[in-house]
């Protein structure tokens, strides 16, 4: 699982850690019953506060994502290998799209914020 | 078959007859010659012989009979394992550092339990009680020295040792700009086949347990303990997370430990590699490799090779290999940049 955060893009730093792990699981790079990091350790993976981690892991659960059970930690639910492949596909096609065009990726996710609103 | 072909089955069947002949001829015929003398003095023996010494003189009494295959019963199974393992050298004709390792271990092995078995019943003949046999200190050692001549020797009677033809891809740095922080992080587990081996010896080991403290129920409490113990360890082993972030590189055990950490600054490079367990490692487990590669190899297939900034390398079987080693890349890049 490949996380980002970037403390200087203004959103709030759960969000882009629930985003990101979001995308690893809709990309089908996180399988089912995959055990996520304990808080602890992504918290000191990317160098933030614990309960940053804690609260997009709760986000990630109430979305049904994942599991979180004392003990065993988080895990990725069947939720998350949902069909998305029309989807990953289409993403593959935007993206190609934007290459070929020199679109930075800033410039793809406003376009895409903006249409999604 | 056309002439290269040809050359290459040449060098590796010649190869392998060396190596049947140093790894299995040798180490046979010093153990058949060895317990050949010990069966011929059977009749000059007491009776029962001694069969183990301490500071002070013998204290362990036995059978000469079975005692007297010692020496060819494990020269046996140690060279089945030998061949086994060094059967295939490299199309090249060469052996890997692991299979000469082995090979040469062979030799050293037979001619130590020759050597001790050998003088242990040959210092006894015509001794009427066994209390009084000699210790077996000096031939023993005597033993260990000649077999390591020997072992020497077939080091340079076999082909050239060769580092394993890695396939070693070099990857793309992951997209990482500015003040964007990653971490990559999966966790690895043993393949299924070395679960199922591994989970029959401890079921093998448990019974065992069981069957002796049927006779004896004082052995309860210690058998116990220690095949927990060794459950424990195993444990250790079968399942890892491995990770790469602004903290380098990192494999921890399911319990945190054991665990390897190469911080970023201690990295001169990382891979993507194809691993495969016996070849390249012989075996599974925490391997090192004759060659500065150490590892934990869990299963056939890819995984990341860290290079240290002193050469030495460190491979771990691991999914989403080009991600992990990509990170690791991205790390570097930026390192470097500051």
């Amino acid at each position: 699982m490949l996380t980002r955060i970037d403390p200087a893009s203004g959103v709030p730093m759960f969000e882009q850690l629930a985003g990101s792990i979001r995308a690893s699981a809709i990309a089908g790079t996180l399988t089912v019953g995959e055990r996520l990091p304990s808080a602890r350790e992504l918290a000191a993976s990317l160098d933030i506060n614990v309960h940053t981690v804690l609260r997009a892991y709760q986000i990630l659960r109430d979305e049904g994502l994942i599991e979180l059970r004392p003990g065993r930690g988080a895990t990725v639910t069947g939720r998350a290998a949902g069909d998305y492949h029309a989807l990953n596909s289409a993403v593959q096609a935007v993206i190609h799209e934007a290459r070929t065009l020199d679109i930075a990726p800033s410039a793809l996710t406003a376009l895409i914020r903006e249409a999604y609103q | 078959m056309n002439d290269s072909a040809q050359n290459t089955t040449r060098k590796v069947t010649s190869s392998r007859v060396r190596v049947i002949l140093i790894g299995g001829l040798v180490p046979l015929s010093i153990a058949a010659v060895a317990t050949a003398l010990m069966v011929s003095w059977v009749p000059e023996l007491p009776e029962p012989i001694a069969v183990h010494w301490n500071g002070s003189g013998a204290d362990g009494f036995g059978q000469a009979l079975p005692f007297v295959f010692g020496p060819i019963i494990i020269t046996l199974l140690f060279t089945v394992f030998t061949l086994a393992i060094s059967w295939k050298p490299l199309p090249s004709g060469r052996l890997l550092w692991n299979q000469k390792i082995l090979v040469v271990t062979n030799v050293w092995l037979a001619t130590l339990l020759a050597a001790g078995f050998g003088s242990s019943v040959a210092l006894q003949r015509g001794i009427a009680d066994a209390h009084n046999a000699p210790g077996v200190g000096p031939s023993l050692a005597a033993g260990a020295g000649l077999g390591i001549l020997l072992a020497v020797a077939a080091w340079f009677a076999l082909p050239a040792g060769e580092s394993v033809v890695e396939s070693v891809m070099v990857v793309e740095p992951v997209d990482v700009h500015g003040t964007e922080r990653v971490s990559w992080t999966h966790s690895t587990k043993m393949g299924t086949a070395v679960q199922i081996f591994v989970s029959v010896a401890i079921a093998t080991g448990l019974l065992l347990v069981i069957m002796a403290t049927l006779g004896s129920p004082e052995l309860a409490p210690p058998g116990f303990v220690f095949l927990a113990l060794v459950a424990v360890l195993t444990l250790t082993t079968v399942w890892w997370r491995v990770s790469a972030d602004h903290r380098g590189f990192m494999v921890k055990g399911l319990f945190g430990w054991p665990r390897k950490h190469i911080a970023v600054e201690d990295i001169r490079s990382a891979a993507v590699v194809d691993v495969n367990p016996t070849r390249d490692f012989g075996g599974w487990g925490w391997r090192w490799a004759g060659d500065g590669r150490s590892g934990i190899i869990l299963r056939t297939g890819e995984g990341i090779e860290v290079t240290h900034t002193n050469g030495k390398r460190f491979v771990v079987t691991v999914d989403d290999a080009k991600t992990g080693a990509g990170v690791l890349a991205a790390l570097l890049a930026r390192q470097k940049s500051h």
